[in-house]
């Protein structure tokens, strides 16, 4: 069965010999039985099938309670709308919104069109983390009102209590026959990808466990790996030790190699632990050789670290030049 | 579309209400063809797919979903590429399609309501009023029950209790065709209702919860006397098959890929858990699949023999496109 997403009727029909439909059709019984038949529809402006999704940086800093944020993962053609229930640096806990109200149910919160231009149901129900790496546009901002009933009703989610008797939700679902029912778990499929960043953060835990982890499962030995980076002996188990100065130390296509080799896919995921790595062990310019040196000997004079702002620049750069090189 | 395009897209419309030629562009495409090949004839304005056709659903769905109702605003929030905003529309017309045939025939709906409660022999109407709307009604023997007095939560909540109905857009191969419940369904639902509630209800009530169950559009049930049901009309036998043929392509165009193996799985004799295990699903999700392919082909369907040839022909043009030959 096909894993990639079926194309609309529009780019089956105009484009059948395009190398990703083709690659579809090979997989997708539903789609060899549209296409059989089918007269080709013209192309129309061409095709815009190559410029699929890139996988996005860190686009926005800080989330808070209340925004309502498109959020990505990897290279998933279709973004997950969401509200903010709750925070912190790394990661947030965030309501999925659905354009279907009318399926509302007693966890669902109804949200007037004013707030998207739609009407939709955040889906306390089925909240879930993302991490900040995810956001991938603002769309909206809750009032203080609509944020203090979401978040009644996410209270009261957590502490399985009832719903606020107040609350603008659905009528109860009346069990397992209840259609809201089956549209739940659709929405539970629907949104279960994009948790999976975060997921895979908490429990990799560093980029040095993560690589460690992963040459283990495949069996790879240090040195059929050691030379991918020249001249510096050892970068491997600094790297797997959270030691290494990215930045200065592992060049970003030696990187993609190794991730390439390790079979490890780049999202948000990992992205967050490339910059969480990178900015462990980033030090200001005027201090580096010394510095690293002084760190390695066990020097108690630290090393001078640069701004977080700064830090986080740095990293930012880093990470593009890593999806760049990916993409290629 | 680049994802750029749709994000500039996306704050146009969001912020200054604008919508480009391009993404009308890409909407067009995606009603050209869909008409073409994804809609049966039955969902065309005058049973026909051609140009002034595909026009005038374009026209009609622009305006009324993704305009009026934010539809295009919701798209253009959840597409990261242009083949993901063609597809999401391609769903989008599709539903704007079925709901418009809904809405266009739901009297003929509260028509066989009110026929049911006057032939069944189940039901009998305990207090009269002026208007054929408002008269009290309840279940035979149970006359001593008090008139429903609650909102309509209350109301759409009972309705959804009552487990799963599935409306029939219309039959395969009818040239004019309404949205109904199948007659059974219809009994059970208005039965349902008054005993779910414990009460008495009024026509207008029932029309209530259907249109909030159903997401039907807002009726005058004063007019009911006017209506008669539209018979579901008979077509020559060659277009009827090539009709059928068409139908059972929409359904196809409706189902995911996991669906379509599931289809083929149920043909080919193939257990529910050998199912899950080859598409790498539980065997609950491979019920929870049967369930909604069975929502779809009903749609098309208003009974058993119906419901049956259809999901025959599906099963038969996946078998043909299979590697099961």
């Amino acid at each position: 069965m096909t894993s990639s997403p079926c194309p609309s009727l529009a780019d089956l029909l105009a484009h059948r010999d395009h190398p990703a439909i083709h690659e579809h059709l090979a997989e997708c019984v539903r789609c060899r039985v549209l296409a059989a038949g089918a007269e080709p529809l013209e192309a129309g402006s061409g095709s815009d099938l190559e410029t699929g999704p890139q996988v996005a940086g860190t686009l926005i800093d800080q989330l808070e309670p209340g925004q309502v944020l498109a959020f990505s993962f990897g290279q998933l053609e279709e973004l997950l709308v969401a509200a903010v229930l709750d925070a912190d640096a790394e990661d947030a806990v965030v309501a999925p919104l659905s354009s279907q109200p009318e399926l509302a149910a007693e966890w669902d919160l109804l949200l007037p069109p004013e707030v998207l231009g739609y009407p939709v149901m955040a889906e306390v129900w089925n909240h879930g983390h993302v991490l900040v790496e995810q956001a991938y546009e603002l769309l909206a901002t809750l009032s203080a009102e609509q944020l203090g009933a979401l978040d009644q009703l996410y209270e009261a989610a957590l502490a399985g209590t009832e719903p606020p008797a107040d609350a603008a939700t659905g009528p109860i679902a009346a069990g397992p026959e209840d259609p809201r029912v089956l549209y739940q778990d659709q929405e539970r499929e629907r949104t279960g990808p994009f948790w999976q960043a975060a997921e895979f953060l908490h429990q990799a835990g560093t980029l040095g466990e993560l690589v460690h982890r992963e040459r283990e499962a495949h069996a790879v030995e240090p040195d059929e790996v050691e030379d991918l980076v020249e001249d510096r002996p050892g970068w491997l188990d600094e790297l797997e030790h959270d030691r290494l100065d990215l930045e200065r130390e592992l060049p970003v296509p030696a990187l993609r190699r190794l991730m390439e080799r390790l079979v490890i896919p780049l999202h948000e995921g990992t992205g967050a632990l490339v910059r969480q790595a990178f900015e462990r062990t980033c030090f200001d310019d005027t201090a580096e050789g010394l510095v690293l040196a002084r760190q390695r000997t066990g020097s108690r004079s630290g090393p001078r670290r640069p701004s977080r702002e700064e830090a986080r620049r740095r990293s930012k750069r880093y990470l593009d030049k890593l999806i760049k090189e990916m993409e290629r | 579309m680049t994802e750029q395009e749709l994000q500039h897209a996306r704050k146009a419309l969001r912020e200054r209400g604008e919508v480009g030629e391009r993404v009308l562009d890409e909407l067009r495409r995606v009603a050209a063809a869909a008409a073409r090949w994804g809609l049966p004839p039955a969902l065309a304005p005058y049973g026909v797919w051609n140009e002034e056709a595909v026009e005038e659903i374009y026209q009609d769905w622009v305006a009324d979903r993704m305009l009026r109702n934010g539809g295009l605003q919701s798209l253009l929030d959840k597409a990261r590429s242009g083949a993901a905003l063609r597809r999401m529309a391609e769903r989008s017309l599709r539903q704007h399609l079925l709901n418009q045939r809904d809405r266009s025939q739901t009297q003929n709906l509260y028509t066989r309501v009110a026929h049911v409660l006057r032939d069944s022999g189940r039901f009998i109407e305990v207090l009269g009023a002026a208007r054929q709307s408002q008269v009290w009604w309840a279940i035979r023997g149970k006359e001593e029950r008090p008139e429903w007095d609650g909102d309509d939560d209350g109301l759409v909540s009972a309705a959804w209790s009552l487990g799963d109905f599935t409306m029939i857009r219309y039959k395969p191969g009818a040239s004019k065709l309404s949205p109904v419940l199948s007659a059974d369904d219809l009994e059970r639902f208005v039965a349902g209702l008054f005993d779910t509630t414990g009460s008495r209800l009024t026509l207008a009530l029932i029309a209530r919860a259907l249109e909030l169950r159903f997401n039907l559009g807002r009726v005058d049930v004063d007019s009911l006397s006017d209506l008669e049901e539209e018979p579901a009309g008979v077509g020559d036998p060659v277009d009827t098959q090539v009709a059928v043929a068409g139908t059972a392509r929409a359904i196809i165009a409706e189902l995911s890929p996991r669906q379509c193996e599931v289809v083929l799985g149920v043909r080919g004799g193939e257990p529910q858990a050998e199912i899950g295990i080859r598409l790498g699903c539980s065997e609950g999700t491979v019920s929870n699949e049967l369930r909604r392919i069975g929502q779809v082909v009903e749609r098309y369907s208003d009974d058993w023999d119906d419901r049956n040839m259809l999901l025959r022909i599906v099963g038969d043009q996946l078998y043909e496109q299979s590697d099961r030959q």
